[in-house]
């Protein structure tokens, strides 16, 4: 079998790479500053979507510097526990490399320690992983590189892990660049194609240069002898999905309307979603208040379309707002912002946040509205804060309410304004649970003696 | 081709030497004996063990290397009774250690040798040097287990110490040069290592008597101690914390 050709024409040197120059040179020069002790940003970052070269990069710059590199890769074990035994421990005493050299971190002999796919390292079950991380970048003696496809969860997860490293965005190569390192690669192999078959190959990999290589591979095994354009029908396109903050990205920095609408696209949300984003970070995108006054302009009249398409169920208006959104963005734009750092929108965080307790209200407001024959939003917009105050005072009506309409605890806790492991959400359920067993004897029916529907 | 017979507390002893740093070592067979070598995943640690072939019952073999995995090999081990034999052979064609012990076989997959590290012992300049006692390395582990995450190796012309030091507590040991075997050090040296490391590897020194420290200013301790009664030899490495430079 063949060697698999990303393996084999994987760049062992940093020049070796494609695109991302200027994430390159600030990792090089990082780099360098190892050469006197360690500096004061003791980790990096390296930030972009899959198969843009973060990993090569990693190790080509071991590999220029003459590092040791030590790997939590995601197919080992990854918690907190591996982090301090292996990357915290590599981190902070002397080593040997695996030819058994001794190596002096003072003489240069330094350990590069990677994390890749850092962003999936804590789960649910293991949050120290996180706290370990950010102990092994307060103590390190030695270069700590990240590599993140998603910036914004790793930034959500753990804050202080960015806050204490550098970070480098990789963006998608441009389509020449990687056309040009396919015709390289094809004709180290001894493989004939036409320019247009490069080009064609490489604006279907959506930046990826990982599967454009793995694309070109399989091409070689067709056994034809001038590869041409219309061969290329066979695979059809590559589904790239790229995180919010990309396509952000990607958006801001569009020339033309072109690369705005691929900008789009590659962006895995719906329009509203879009929106949102653009909306939330137009200060860092646009600079001046005429780009922004023209953005903003744009952006609200993209959003007089979605509300139409919304309301009226037409969704066929939505090419309208997305077209305004991103191709109006893209032309009423003079400057361009550079190197803007962008954010998950407020908004999004705020809902994210509230998300536990606006499931317990909707739950509380669709018992109430069977109850009472309303609607749940007419409970939610009127009524709920009534039974909020009647349930202040009446401790009957409490258990009787909690148990007729088999609340939760914690939708006893919200309509009491409560936490619910409070001692009077306690209270109301163990009254609940008396009722319940009086009623299992047959002494009384269930009854709730107040509110609108009984009253 | 490789085919031992071989007593269990042999075996285990070996294992214990190694498992600590790795879970899946490089296994290198010569005509005359075994030998194992590794570097621990944080590139701090390293071992290197020969075993000669007298320590086995029986022992033919050509040159070979199998990459053996030492949890699983544990598994095996804990099957056994003092007195038993076991019979190793390796299948090439399988690429399996098979393994015999009284009526129940083993047969274990390899791993592949290439993904594992194949270590030289470094040359050190390495001054000074302590022939000590392995009981009272293991005493001096025990009282600073929970005192720190660290120890220090500290040598003078006069005495060897050794300091672990935390927050609020601390321990040490002191010994005087006619306390130890041997002391030789014209200068003194003292070096921090990481406590569990250090810990791990003077358990794992069982049958030898003493052990032979080399050490040197902020620099690797190397300790030297017999294994498999005497039929075979161990050095372990441990680099030392990175002091601010």
């Amino acid at each position: 079998m063949d060697a698999d050709w990303t393996e084999k024409y994987r760049p062992r040197a940093l020049k070796d790479i494609v695109g991302n120059a200027s994430a390159l040179e600030r990792l090089r020069r990082w780099g360098e500053s190892w050469s006197n002790g360690a500096p004061e940003k003791r980790g990096v970052i390296l930030a972009g979507p899959p198969g843009v070269g973060k990993t090569s990069a990693a190790h080509a710059l071991a590999f220029e510097f003459g590092w040791e590199v030590i790997e939590l890769n995601a197919s080992d074990q990854r918690n907190a526990g591996a982090i301090k035994s292996i990357a915290h421990r590599g981190a902070i005493f002397e080593g040997f490399s695996h030819t058994g050299e001794f190596r002096r971190a003072r003489d240069g002999g330094r350990k590069l320690i990677i994390l890749d796919e850092a962003d999936n390292i804590f789960g649910r079950e293991d949050a120290g992983g996180a706290r370990a991380i950010v102990q092994m970048l307060r103590e390190t003696m030695q270069p700590v590189i990240l590599i993140a496809n998603d910036y914004q969860k790793l930034k959500q997860k753990s804050g202080e892990i960015v806050s204490s490293c550098i970070t480098l965005y990789f963006d998608l190569p441009s389509e020449f660049q990687v056309s040009r390192l396919l015709s390289d690669i094809a004709g180290k192999e001894g493989m004939k194609a036409t320019e247009g078959f490069f080009g064609m190959l490489a604006s279907q990999c959506g930046g990826d240069v990982r599967s454009a290589v793995n694309d070109l591979q399989s091409f070689s095994k067709g056994g034809k002898n001038v590869l041409e354009e219309k061969d290329i029908a066979s695979i059809g396109y590559r589904d790239v999905q790229i995180e919010p903050e990309i396509f952000v990205r990607n958006l801001f920095a569009a020339r033309n309307m072109g690369e705005a609408r691929r900008a789009y696209r590659e962006f895995d949300g719906t329009p509203d979603e879009a929106m949102l984003w653009l909306d939330g970070n137009m200060t860092a995108g646009m600079s001046g208040a005429e780009d922004l006054s023209k953005g903003y302009a744009m952006l609200s009249s993209a959003d007089l379309f979605l509300g139409r398409a919304n309301r009226a169920k037409i969704y066929s208006l939505w090419p309208y707002a997305i077209d305004m959104m991103t191709c109006g963005i893209a032309v009423s734009r003079k400057s361009r912002a550079v190197g803007a750092e962008f954010k998950l929108p407020f908004w999004l965080i705020m809902m994210s946040r509230s998300k536990a307790s606006r499931g317990v209200r909707n739950g509380l407001c669709m018992k109430l509205a069977r109850y009472t024959h309303t609607s749940s939003s007419a409970i939610a917009s009127q009524d709920l804060a009534y039974y909020s105050r009647m349930l202040e005072d009446d401790q009957e009506l409490r258990g009787h309410m909690a148990a007729a309409l088999y609340l939760t605890e914690a939708e006893v806790g919200y309509l009491l304004r409560e936490r619910t492991d409070s001692e009077r959400v306690a209270q109301v359920m163990a009254e609940v649970r008396a009722l319940e067993e009086k009623g299992r004897k047959g002494t009384g029916a269930l009854q709730v003696q107040g509110g609108p529907g009984a009253g | 081709m490789f085919k031992a017979k071989v007593k269990p507390e042999v075996l285990k002893e070996l294992v214990e030497v190694v498992s600590i740093l790795v879970d899946e070592a490089k296994f290198t067979v010569k005509k005359g004996e075994l030998q194992i070598k590794a570097v621990d995943p944080a590139h701090v640690a390293m071992v290197e063990l020969r075993v000669d072939k007298k320590a086995f019952e029986e022992y033919k073999a050509d040159e070979s290397e199998l990459g053996v995995n030492l949890l699983k090999f544990r598994d095996v081990l804990k099957l056994t009774n003092p007195g038993d034999v076991i019979a190793m052979e390796h299948n090439e064609e399988k690429n399996q250690l098979v393994l015999k012990v009284g009526n129940i076989t083993r047969k274990m997959a390899l791993v592949d040798t290439t993904g594992l590290s194949d270590p030289k012992v470094p040359n050190l300049n390495l001054p000074v040097k302590v022939v000590i006692k392995a009981e009272e390395l293991r005493k001096v582990i025990k009282a600073s287990e929970s005192v720190s995450d660290h120890i220090a190796l500290e040598t003078s012309p006069e005495e060897f110490k050794i300091t672990s030091e935390g927050d609020n507590d601390s321990a040490d040991l002191v010994m005087s040069k006619h306390m130890l075997n041997e002391l030789d050090c014209k200068e003194g040296a003292r070096s921090l290592f990481p406590l569990d490391y250090f810990s791990n590897m003077v358990k794992a020194i069982s049958t030898s008597e003493t052990v032979t420290m080399l050490m040197g200013n902020d620099y690797p301790v190397k300790m030297e101690f017999s294994i498999a009664g005497g039929n075979g030899s161990s050095t372990y490495l441990l680099a030392p914390r990175i002091e601010n430079d």
